[in-house]
């Protein structure tokens, strides 16, 4: 029998869930033209200087395909179900996950954030974001080897807020073009919201799980 | 474990030494500072503003039409009198040997009778899943071409 605090924990849960999936998956529908290899797509045409350059060229079609196998792989890795049920899928998607995360896209993500859009503090944001993606990930490897699945969690789960930026990213940027904003500065402060947003909430959703919270900063 | 933590260091220490000395070679190109540029100075339309696109005249076309001026012929008697004019200057002769253009010289620059006035209107804004991709987003002008007016068609009749 199901009480009604667990139909509303079961309610606020689906309320999170939902959008994430279906904006995750909407994502990686998005990315899947961009192997086409064509250069027709807008943000290749107003980037067609550093396009030229095939290191860049490069750098840009690998940093797609990991943040969405990343994105993609870690939808299931917060499901109980799944944990419950089988472990060998947790290890697996979680072990592209890392691998993904750690060799493929903090680093190209680093090197692109040299040429990205806006001004310097922009890009000084983006070089944040891949490496802070990067310590993240590394201390939820570690820990879970250490087996200490709880600070495990709630490095991943960091981590896994730092993808979520392109996410989120995109959620503020088209609700303030619909709010007639000008394209640069939407562009600016939807990046700072995302960031600082995600990072703010994942924050506080370890700070209301965890008796201790300074010490989940120590692995 | 220390190996992955190793290739993983290298490989982010590689891509920001990397990107440091590429970005510093690039940003010195005129073409990456001009970049992303054209955002910042592309002007907000409004829906009232109208914009009539200049119609270059058929005449115009015919102005680079040359045509060499023939000699005349002249009689003996006309010669005569001729001789009593005074004489051309040196300038002159110069220029009158030289190739005339036909036609006017100066463009004349109309709004066209049809489709040329046109409307800029700002494209509805439409959620659609195209937005959540990586493009920019920017605002979107249709270009409408206003109806034409039933008194200008009169007119045009009238002339006819």
């Amino acid at each position: 029998m199901i009480t009604l605090q667990q139909s509303v924990k079961v309610f606020f849960q689906m309320l999170f869930w939902v959008p994430v999936i279906g904006f995750s998956l909407l994502l990686i529908y998005n990315t899947l033209p961009y192997f086409s290899f064509s250069k027709e797509f807008d943000f290749i045409e107003e980037r067609s200087f550093l396009f030229k350059s095939n290191f860049y060229n490069t750098c840009f079609y690998i940093h797609i395909a990991a943040g969405a196998l990343c994105i993609g792989t870690a939808l299931i890795q917060f499901s109980r179900y799944i944990l419950k049920k089988s472990k060998a899928i947790h290890r697996f998607s979680g072990k592209i996950y890392v691998f993904v995360v750690l060799f493929i896209g903090a680093p190209t993500g680093l090197y692109m954030s040299f040429f990205a859009k806006g001004s310097f503090w922009e890009r000084a944001l983006f070089m944040f974001m891949a490496g802070w993606w990067f310590v993240t990930t590394l201390y939820g490897f570690t820990t879970i080897h250490k087996r200490n699945v709880i600070a495990h969690k709630i490095w991943m789960m960091r981590s896994y807020a730092m993808a979520m930026t392109a996410v989120t990213f995109r959620i503020y940027h088209i609700v303030f073009y619909l709010l007639d904003w000008g394209h640069l500065e939407n562009y600016e402060l939807s990046l700072w919201i995302s960031v600082i947003g995600n990072m703010l909430f994942v924050e506080w959703v370890i700070w209301r799980q965890s008796k201790k919270y300074l010490k989940t900063f120590a692995t | 474990m220390k190996s992955i933590l190793y290739v993983g260091a290298t490989l982010m220490i590689g891509a920001s030494i990397y990107g440091f000395v590429d970005y510093k070679q690039t940003s010195q190109k005129k073409e990456f500072t001009s970049m992303y540029e054209e955002e910042k100075k592309a002007p907000v339309v409004t829906g009232d503003e109208k914009v009539a696109e200049p119609a270059i005249s058929k005449d115009v076309a015919s102005r680079d039409k040359k045509m060499v001026t023939k000699k005349p012929v002249v009689s003996q008697q006309e010669e005569a009198t001729i001789v009593a004019v005074k004489p051309i200057a040196e300038e002159d002769k110069v220029a009158a040997k030289e190739t005339k253009l036909i036609g006017k010289s100066t463009v004349d620059v109309k709004a066209s009778k049809e489709s040329n006035v046109a409307k800029k209107v700002k494209k509805k804004k439409k959620l659609n899943t195209r937005l959540f991709s990586r493009a920019p987003l920017r605002e979107e002008e249709l270009l409408l071409p206003e109806p034409v007016k039933e008194e200008a068609k009169k007119i045009e009749k009238k002339e006819q």
